[in-house]
């Protein structure tokens, strides 16, 4: 609460000295937006031009694009293998993730410090690199092109990141509230029920919107370990219409990707105000 | 000076306190934590099962495979794909004298280097650009829009830029006064194009990063410096970027990890072409073990790729000196 007035006032304070170098700098973040928006404008004059083409023009207004998605299975199929997948994975890393931090985060033992070791480094190896070794290991294991296995494959790229995040919203919640709990007679079971998941829900919330938005993105495992066409996620089919250069139709294709980026940019709209301090790297982990 | 020293060591107590680990509180805490599960030891391990299981099985499993695989000549189909044999590090040796391998390290490290540079000078600008003097709502509007190109999927902003860079596409449009000839610019410059993208998709992460770091610097030095007589020149070169050091560090780590192990972008706009023109080590991995389907040959080049990789994120954990 401090810490908010501090910065508020800090805040005012700056905006009273505007710097004298202010046009420059609002003439350089113009560029730099511009340079940033200019690819993405094409998608949305594409998705609604009858007659779209890789150059930017002006469109022959249509929505025959969004409706021809919702006509059919083709496209739709797809979306719903994503929301399958992610809702699963989700679903698993986060019931998974919140049991092993509530462990990592209440009880000290002599692995604890060696798996948070391993957890950490996991976080920032990232998993794509093992994607020829997993293919092989499905293979092996018989579960390639089944659904379950490449969502347990999900849940467990999903999980390094999710533990670490819950664990550190799970220390921050007062370890005097387990120790009453316990003298009212609440086992370890009843104290993650009662006090832990109701307290942690903001940081499950947000470890859940992270694992959702990495999976629904998600090309390159479901690309490999899935097979069958009536099995395959969005972003899979869309690498599959773009890939059958001859016959994309641009606009449609646009209109596609753009309800398939709309979970993703709602979701982290929402998740936007969480994530304050997530980024602050450096400052708040070194002691 | 005195006074960030104590600022300092506030921080580290508020730090202890939350955590448990000043070294008064450490036994303490440590006790008062075993206590907590006198009833039910078990009920620990019951509870870390699930995720234990599954980091064995997904991720250690893939790790131990691919150890295996890489010293076999095992291939994806043929009768190499059933009646292989233990080759030792032959694969590892092939490696050093094939010039595609070559060729793949040089890409990779073009790539890398200049999409490292490139991110991380952007997002450091645009975070000083967006620090004040510029209305909020600006720094809203601007500000999401970087972020919609971090955000959206891989496979999207692949097609974006397909699309833009693509034969007749928009670069090619803007383009078109001062620059005639072949209008497909994934064919023309790949390289450039495929680091273009890259770091429109990466920028917002060091921004955010930036943005916070610049946020959590103190205020006071800052004035000082500027009582001092410092102007925004010294200030920033002499005290921020100094101060910004650990932040700075933590950012060029977490954005090579991302980059080097880069596919899903560079295999939707090239697939590693023209020719070998844009293949980094992930396609190279990729295309030496399922479309060449020599698995065991790829998954060494894999294994190195891994090592490097291992060896950056070991950095990043040795960056943070994690206190557990």
């Amino acid at each position: 609460m401090l810490a908010a007035n501090d910065s508020a006032a800090t805040a005012r304070a700056a905006r009273k000295r505007v710097s004298p170098g202010g046009a420059i700098q609002h003439i350089a973040l113009a560029a730099i937006t511009l340079i940033f928006l200019v690819p993405m404008l094409w998608v949305l004059s594409a998705s609604i031009d009858a007659r779209a083409s890789f150059a930017i023009q002006w469109p022959h207004l249509t929505a025959g694009n969004f409706q021809g998605l919702f006509t059919g299975n083709v496209l739709l199929h797809p979306l719903w293998n994503s929301l399958v997948l992610s809702v699963g994975t989700t679903a698993l890393a986060t019931v998974a993730g919140s049991a092993a931090a509530y462990v990592l985060s209440r009880h000290r033992s002599w692995y604890t410090r060696g798996y948070l070791f391993i957890i950490l480094f996991a976080t920032g190896l990232p998993v794509q690199l093992l994607m020829i070794p997993a293919y092989t290991l499905f293979i092996q294991l018989n579960v390639l092109d089944s659904v379950p296995a490449t969502i347990l494959f999900l849940s467990a790229t999903s999980l390094p990141f999710a533990i670490w995040l819950l664990k550190n919203f799970i220390d921050n919640i007062p370890l005097e509230l387990d120790e009453a709990a316990q003298v009212d007679g609440a086992g370890a079971m009843t104290r993650l029920r009662v006090i832990i998941l109701p307290l942690a829900a903001p940081g499950i919330a947000v470890a859940a919107m992270f694992t959702f938005l990495n999976a629904w993105g998600q090309f390159v495992i479901p690309y490999i370990l899935l097979q069958s066409p009536d099995k395959l996620p969005a972003a899979v089919s869309i690498y599959q219409y773009m890939a059958a250069q001859g016959r994309v139709q641009y606009g449609p294709l646009a209109a596609f990707t753009l309800v398939f980026s709309l979970p993703v940019l709602l979701l982290y709209a929402g998740l936007s105000r969480f994530l304050t301090g997530a980024f602050n790297f450096g400052s708040g982990v070194k002691g | 000076m005195i006074s960030s020293h104590k600022a300092a060591e506030q921080h580290k107590a508020g730090v202890n306190h939350s955590r448990g680990s000043a070294p008064s509180r450490a036994g303490n805490a440590q006790a008062r934590r075993t206590a907590l599960w006198r009833r039910l030891p078990w009920a620990s391990l019951l509870l870390l099962l699930p995720a234990t299981a599954l980091l064995l099985i997904f991720l250690f499993g893939p790790i131990v495979q691919a150890i295996r695989v890489a010293t076999t000549n095992e291939a994806l189909t043929g009768p190499q794909a059933i009646n292989y044999g233990f080759v030792g590090l032959a694969n590892f040796s092939q490696l050093l004298t094939d010039p595609d391998f070559h060729n793949a390290l040089g890409v990779s490290a073009k790539y890398v280097i200049s999409s490292v540079i490139g991110v991380t000078a952007l997002g450091l600008l645009l975070a000083y650009l967006m620090r004040r003097g510029v209305h909020p709502l600006l720094v809203k509007l601007v500000s999401a829009i970087i972020i919609i190109a971090w955000v959206i999927p891989e496979i999207v902003a692949g097609f974006i830029w397909l699309a833009f860079g693509g034969s007749n596409g928009t670069l090619a449009m803007i383009l078109s006064p001062v620059s005639a000839g072949e209008s497909d610019w994934l064919i023309r410059a790949p390289l450039v194009l495929v680091t273009v993208a890259t770091i429109w998709a990466t920028t917002a992460f060091s921004m955010l990063v930036f943005t916070a770091g610049l946020h959590g610097l103190p205020e006071e030095v800052l004035e000082a410096a500027t009582v001092d007589g410092a102007n925004l020149w010294q200030r920033i070169v002499r005290i921020e970027l100094p101060m910004l050091k650990s932040t700075i560090a933590t950012n060029l780590i977490l954005v090579t990890l991302t980059v080097l192990t880069d596919f899903t972008l560079i295999y939707t706009l090239t697939a590693g072409g023209p020719g070998t023109a844009t293949t980094t080590l992930p396609l190279y991995v990729f295309q030496e073990a399922i479309s060449f389907t020599v698995l065991g040959y790829g998954t060494a080049a894999a294994v190195v790729l891994v090592a490097v990789a291992a060896f950056v994120s070991m950095l990043y954990v040795l960056l943070l000196k994690i206190e557990v």
